[in-house]
């Protein structure tokens, strides 16, 4: 558990043969799957209607209202150019989900196109040896590790906070 | 120390700040007019309740203190003696040391008796004798009482009216929800209750806002003496006339521009006005004359200081830009004598090192501006070679809730707030002109450089082109920026609306072009254009333009 | 019923002393007022229920003393103590002269000021 800070650690519960266990929103971005610690999520909420701000870089989608507040709403497979080649036009936004993030001193929403799912894996469903991490698209830095379901599937755990205080997104958008 | 201790304390130090600012007013207004009985009566009253209030809080050095300068007062309203000569000069010492120990009172080494002060003081009352008879005070001073009562009802504490602003503003926004709910489904009655609710959320915010207004007189208190200071070190003879002092203005904003209006004065004196003599060669009186007034219109507070002096001389201003490799040669040719005087406010120029070959008072005038854009205020001169200089402060009377105007760009909304707004017109194609590349409208006897806010807020490279001007008439928003003008071309002109600005939150908050974002009634979102610094992203643009 | 007290001071910081003082004795300090015109208004606003008057003799419109006549002439009943920090005999006598039912002399104790009150007002228990 030497890693436990940087993994999505959010409702510790055991499993019955007394493991811990971890609780996750799941996603799709472009082709894979990926996880965030549910503590981090405020809210999952189906996009709500997004003003294009002037003079941002095209991945910050604009500036819409949850619940009064006024928040800033990013497209991270925009971002990570994790677009699947083979998609040819852009899902309607209205029909796209936004996963909104509380992260400390302010809240950011990203979009994605699937309704998300909520996991719940035990300590021995998540690896986070590094050569595991290394095969992933994403920038290594921003996954703590990969999950595997009961069903067999892979999905990418990531360490949302640090992909949203990245330098590619805090400081792209000076005019 | 416990609550109510310290409750008294800061009761105690408010006032007698107060009374020692009311003081140190006074006695200047008397040293120009000894005679004034209202005045020595007005002094006499504070000294004498400071002197009560600091026995009761244990500060003996200014019980002593003030009861001595309170003697004093007595003896000249007995007309046992008279507010001149060198007496004066110990006078305002004493009430100097005064403030000194108000200032500290927390700091007991501080709190020390000045015994040359206090020997001095009991010198000028020849006798020493304690004489306070008559205790009829004259009336008139009844200004003074209204102002105390005012500053006494601001006990609640800052962060507890900014919380209950900030509550406020959701609740316009709630209620600008309902108005547009109430418009779309077009029912009477919701209609009916919305007026109403929507008046008492005015009355609401109104009151509010009050609560945190203060009048500009507590700080306009402190520059008779400061001008006097000044004034006396520079040897110059400078007559201040004061003006709307009842004006109110929230505390912060009053916070912010104290030190700019000091700067402010200071310039003017030093470097405005000219010694007696010079000023006699000219044929203007000896005496400068400093004028600072304060007027309210439409929730914004304007600030004059304004001086008889030298004047500011924009070819000196333009050719030391061109020394100083801040604008080109044909660049100052072409500006004008108010655009001139803009230059002042750019970062980095000082006239400090050619001051009196100048006449300037520009002297970290772009400090001085910085500070009012970051309050969303603005700063204009006028000024004339010879005849002297006028700064003017517009300044919002609240941080937090602007009036602002309204309007679309493409589909998106923007607000202006109203303090940089110039004036609004609708004017037709045929006024709009391309000079060397620049979109400009020919008005009047002036030119007005326009920026189309489509292809300026939404195209990569803002380059205009008159295609994308297909409208017939259009509307113009004309701001006003360091002494220049703008016009803004919006798309559609929507209203003016008091706003709540929120900040902008990351990762949006390098974005400078807007100073904030709020929401409309109709659940839209809009940014909040900051004037300040999109005129100086599109300047940094016309000059990367110029090259080609 | 507790009593009713008016404090006339034209400084706050003295008003708050005195309210927080009467108040913590049980008395009900019903108005306060910093001149003297709006110590005699409030007088003649509430002078029925009104069972004592504590009065600055310094004041920004007109002096304690002329106040003090006022109200005596007008309701010459009306219990009136001057606290004042002038001091000298002559005034003292002046104002008892004219009515006042005590004198105390800033700066007071809080001790002082209650059991001046006390023996004016018959040293009720106040503690409604």
């Amino acid at each position: 558990m030497e890693d436990k800070d940087s993994i999505a650690l959010v409702q510790e519960g055991k499993s019955k043969k007394n493991e811990v266990l971890y609780q996750f929103v799941t996603f799709k971005l472009g082709t894979e799957d990926y996880a965030v610690s549910i503590e981090h999520v405020k809210e999952v909420t189906i996009t709500p209607k997004i003003s294009k701000m002037p003079k941002t870089p095209p991945f910050i989608k604009g500036v819409a209202s949850v619940r009064g507040d006024l928040i800033a709403i990013v497209d991270l497979e925009e971002r990570f150019d994790l677009k699947p080649a083979l998609k040819i036009k852009d899902a309607p936004i209205a029909d796209s989900f936004t996963i909104v993030i509380d992260a400390d001193t302010y809240t950011i929403g990203f979009i994605v196109t699937e309704m998300p799912n909520t996991l719940v894996l035990s300590e021995s469903q998540i690896n986070r040896s590094a050569d595991v991490i290394e095969k992933a698209r994403l920038k290594n830095k921003f996954i703590s590790g990969l999950g595997k379901t009961n069903d067999g599937d892979l999905v990418i755990l990531l360490d949302i906070l640090k992909v949203l205080s990245a330098k590619e997104i805090s400081q792209i958008s000076s005019v | 120390m416990n609550d109510r201790e310290k409750e008294y304390r800061a009761i105690f130090l408010a006032e007698a700040q107060q009374s020692y600012d009311q003081i140190s007013t006074d006695i200047v207004k008397l040293e120009r007019d000894p005679g004034n009985e209202q005045v020595v009566a007005e002094i006499f009253r504070l000294l004498h309740n400071m002197k009560a209030n600091a026995g009761t809080m244990e500060l003996e050095a200014i019980a002593e203190l003030a009861h001595r300068l309170e003697n004093v007062f007595s003896a000249i309203r007995n007309g046992d003696i008279t507010f001149e000569g060198s007496k004066v000069n110990l006078i305002f010492k004493a009430v100097d040391y005064l403030g000194y120990l108000i200032n500290n009172i927390a700091k007991p080494r501080v709190q020390q008796h000045n015994n040359e002060l206090l020997d001095g003081l009991n010198e000028v009352i020849s006798g020493g004798e304690d004489r306070i008879e008559g205790l009829q005070s004259e009336g008139g001073a009844s200004v003074v009482s209204n102002k105390l009562h005012l500053s006494d009802s601001v006990s609640i504490s800052l962060k507890k009216l900014d919380d209950l602003l900030n509550l406020v503003g959701e609740l316009i926004i709630s209620r600008d929800h309902l108005i547009s709910f109430a418009e779309i489904i077009e029912n009477q009655q919701i209609k009916v209750i919305t007026q109403s609710l929507s008046r008492v959320a005015d009355s609401i915010q109104e009151t509010v806002m009050t609560a945190r207004l203060v009048t500009v007189s507590s700080l306009f208190n402190k520059f008779p003496r400061i001008i006097r200071d000044i004034a006396a070190k520079e040897k110059k003879v400078v007559n201040l006339v004061v003006e709307g002092a009842d004006t109110t203005i929230d505390r912060n904003v009053l916070k912010v521009i104290s030190d700019i209006m000091i700067h402010l004065i200071r310039n003017a004196i030093t470097h405005g006005i000219e010694a007696p003599q010079d000023r006699k060669k000219q044929k203007k009186k000896e005496e400068g004359s400093l004028k600072i007034s304060a007027s309210s219109d439409k929730g914004l507070v304007f600030i004059s200081i304004s001086d008889d002096g030298r004047g500011l001389n924009p070819k000196a201003i333009k050719s030391r830009a061109v020394e100083k490799k801040m604008i080109t040669s044909a660049k100052a040719r072409s500006l004008t004598d108010n655009e001139a005087l803009g230059l002042l406010f750019v970062p980095g120029f000082s006239m400090a090192d050619k001051v009196t070959e100048f006449a300037g008072r520009g002297v970290g005038l772009d400090i001085v501006k910085s500070v009012i854009d970051s309050i969303g205020g603005d700063l204009k001169i006028e000024s004339e070679v010879g005849k002297g200089t006028n700064f003017i402060m517009s300044l919002p009377i609240s941080m937090a809730v602007k009036a602002a105007l309204l309007f679309k760009v493409g589909e998106n909304n923007f607000a202006l707030p109203l303090l940089n707004i110039h004036s609004v017109v609708t004017v037709s194609r045929r006024s709009i002109h391309t000079i060397a590349g620049v979109l400009t409208l020919e008005r009047k006897d002036e030119t007005i450089e326009l920026i189309y806010m489509n292809d300026f807020l939404f195209k990569e490279e803002y380059q205009t082109s008159f295609i994308n001007l297909k409208r017939e008439i259009m509307d113009i928003v004309i701001v006003w920026y360091n002494n220049k003008k703008y016009g803004l071309i919006v798309d559609q002109l929507l209203r003016q609306q008091e706003i709540m600005i929120k900040p902008l939150q990351k990762p949006l908050d390098n974005n400078h072009l807007f100073s904030g974002i709020t929401l409309l009634g109709s659940g839209e979102v809009c940014y909040v254009l900051d004037v300040a610094n999109a005129t100086k992203i599109y300047e940094q643009k016309e000059s990367s333009l110029q090259i080609y | 019923m507790s009593k009713n007290i008016l404090v006339v001071d034209d400084s706050y910081y003295m008003r708050t002393i005195l309210k927080n003082i009467l108040e913590d004795a049980g008395y009900n300090v019903v108005n306060e007022a910093a001149s003297g015109q709006d110590a005699l208004k409030g007088v003649d606003e509430q002078h029925d229920n009104l069972d004592l008057v504590t009065l600055d003799l310094i004041l920004p419109d007109n002096s304690g003393l002329d106040v003090l006549r006022s109200i005596k002439e007008k309701y010459p009943d009306q219990n009136v103590v001057v606290v004042s920090a002038v001091g000298q005999s002559s005034i003292v006598e002046q104002a008892m002269e004219i009515g006042a039912s005590a004198y105390i002399v800033k700066p007071f104790d809080e001790e002082k000021v209650v059991e001046v009150v006390g023996e004016i007002l018959g040293n009720e228990i106040n503690n409604e």
